[in-house]
């Protein structure tokens, strides 16, 4: 039972820091990244490729990292440019064409077969003792990304970021360049989804193409909207109360709805679409959100001219 | 077979391919030009028709099975638009999208949920292929292309001849203007997911007869159907099935070329090329740009 709960706790954790990245990208600057799920997979076949090639894990964690931003960054300056809608179905043909890579160059990836025998953290322990000291890394690296996207958010930058999401037109009148501060913040949330992705592949010790299905991101968004956007805490409650449905459902269906494997992750995301839905209409500021001024209110049946 | 009729047959299947996109391109071109926002469960709409026309079919025939899965699927999209996104308008239009990728979620999955992931075929006969010279046609493909043609006439018709096409074309010209000009955009909207879900709905019988029908049929075509859109200028409609049509073809040399597994990452790279150079489009002139 203990062993259980670790491992639902450092799945958790790894979630928790994919929805601060997501956090910071559509909370904080309102910026539609459909395509999560692409920068964790990076991160994580970085960070499995260095290791199994000899590198030391902690090199592999910052190069995910990089990873993640670097990929993050010609996307962001190609799509932020355009209408903010954009991104939304550049993002998910961006996810989908990094499985595709994944799955056909085998030469680097391994293709379907995945990348078995990833390096653990803490390797010179086993069972437990090993598992509980990794939820505790992630407790400790969890604390240390909120604390410094805390700061962000309430530096100039990130107050910058609020504005923008809030009323872009008025900080492009202050004289701001918007699209630079958007670019940043997609590259910094994308990072963090990255080096989620390197504590996720150290922690599974083997990663393939099918563990970075889109199911992936949808999870994440329905964390964050649910937790309220733009709430970091909001967002982690959120990831925990994610968890708690995705396991709890699985308890049920063990005891009484007894479906398939594919029915009942079918199921679970019917019920995610529907949330979704939901709380956009019922509560936009999530849980815990404080609730926002709407970003500035557009013309009925129209939309706010770009300038 | 030379190899200049085998790359004239490729060209031919990937006008036959681009054909299907263009159907759900101009869908999602409509909408994105008059409800101003980019539709993401477009493409899930596809399955669904595929699905209620193959539940239909044994009892009716394909014929009317088709037309009630086409309706049913019409319907379905008003009455999300009723339930859903109508009550979004006047807010940012960003919770559009993301509840809009709540319907699709819930539709594919509930797809999954009722019938796996199996695939299904309609009970049509099989037809040999026709030849004409050394390229060939499959019966059914010539049905899709004929199809196909005869909406994109009737779309154009509709758009520059009925008094709701007028409506919308100054819709999606200038909302304000056509409201102050006492154009009911409710209306509007209305006749727009009538149109364009009818021809995803289309679109997924289509499909369902090319090839087979599975839960990821439709988000199979979004990305190539959204590439369409930028490539020919999204909300332009004229453009957007040229572009279906180069990204239908490019999508087959790529499967030639290439590899088969890569025909989304050429529409992805064709629709990224296109952002980079010119992102109003082949024929777009609005600005998305900012």
């Amino acid at each position: 039972m203990t062993s259980y709960l670790v491992a639902v706790g450092i799945i958790a954790l790894i979630y928790g820091l994919l929805a601060l990245g997501l956090n910071l990208q559509w909370g904080h600057t309102g910026l539609v990244n459909f395509g999560h799920v692409a920068f964790f997979a990076i991160g994580a076949y970085t960070s499995a490729l260095l290791t199994l090639g000899g590198a030391p894990i902690i090199v592999g964690i910052l190069a995910a990292l990089v990873a993640g931003g670097l990929a993050a960054y010609p996307l962001g300056w190609l799509t932020i440019r355009l209408r903010e809608d954009y991104l939304a179905l550049v993002a998910i043909g961006f996810g989908e064409v990094t499985r595709l890579f994944l799955e056909n160059e085998s030469w680097l990836t391994n293709g379907p077969s995945g990348l078995p025998g990833i390096p653990r953290f803490f390797a010179f322990w086993t069972g437990l003792p090993r598992e509980a000291a990794y939820m505790g890394l992630l407790v400790v690296v969890v604390i240390v990304v909120y604390a410094l996207l805390e700061r962000l958010v309430a530096s100039p930058f990130g107050r910058t970021l609020r504005a923008i999401r809030d009323n872009e037109i008025a900080v492009i009148a202050l004289g701001k360049d918007t699209v630079h501060f958007k670019l940043r913040s997609f590259v910094i949330g994308a990072a963090i989804a990255g080096m989620a992705g390197a504590f996720y592949a150290h922690y599974m010790t083997f990663i393939s193409p099918d563990m970075f299905l889109p199911m992936v991101t949808f999870h994440v968004w329905i964390a964050v909207i649910i937790g309220g956007s733009g709430h970091n805490l909001g967002v982690l409650v959120g990831t925990g109360l994610l968890m708690v449905f995705l396991e709890g459902s699985r308890f049920l269906n063990d005891f009484g709805l007894n479906l398939d494997e594919s029915r009942f992750a079918a199921l679970r995301l019917v019920i995610v679409g529907l949330a979704l839905v939901l709380v956009i209409l019922k509560r936009p500021e999530g849980l815990f959100g404080a609730s926002r001024s709407r970003k500035g209110r557009e013309v009925p049946g129209g939309h706010v001219a770009s300038p | 077979m030379t190899d200049l009729t085998f790359l004239l047959q490729t060209i031919l299947d990937g006008l036959v391919t681009g054909a299907l996109i263009a159907l759900v391109a101009l869908g999602l071109t409509l909408v994105f030009g008059i409800a101003r926002f980019v539709h993401v469960a477009h493409a899930d709409l596809l399955t669904v028709a595929a699905y209620m026309t193959l539940l239909a079919e044994p009892h009716l025939g394909f014929g009317l099975a088709a037309v009630l899965g086409v309706a049913i699927t019409v319907a379905l999209s008003l009455l999300i638009h009723r339930t859903v996104y109508r009550r979004l308008v006047g807010g940012p239009s960003i919770s559009l999208v993301i509840a809009s990728l709540g319907v699709a979620l819930a539709l594919r999955y509930l797809v999954v949920f009722l019938w796996g992931t199996g695939q299904h075929a309609f009970g049509l006969p099989i037809r040999r292929a026709l030849w004409f010279g050394p390229f060939r046609i499959a019966p059914y493909e010539l049905m899709i292309v004929a199809t196909v043609v005869a909406l994109m006439v009737a779309v154009y018709l509709v758009l520059r001849l009925t008094s709701v096409g007028r409506d919308m074309r100054a819709v999606a010209d200038n909302p304000n203007l056509a409201r102050v000009c006492g154009i009911s955009p409710e209306r509007v909207i209305t006749w727009m997911w009538v149109l364009a879900a009818g021809l995803a709905g289309v679109a997924g019988v289509l499909v369902g007869v090319q090839t087979v029908i599975t839960p990821y049929m439709g988000w199979h075509l979004l990305i190539p159907a959204f590439a369409a859109a930028v490539l020919g200028g999204v909300g332009h409609p004229f453009g957007t099935v040229v572009g279906a049509l180069i990204i239908g073809v490019t999508q087959e040399l790529a499967a030639l070329y290439w590899m088969p597994t890569y025909k989304l990452a050429a529409a992805f790279l064709v629709m990224t090329i296109m952002l980079l150079i010119r992102p109003s489009g082949l024929f777009g002139a609005r600005e998305v740009a900012r």
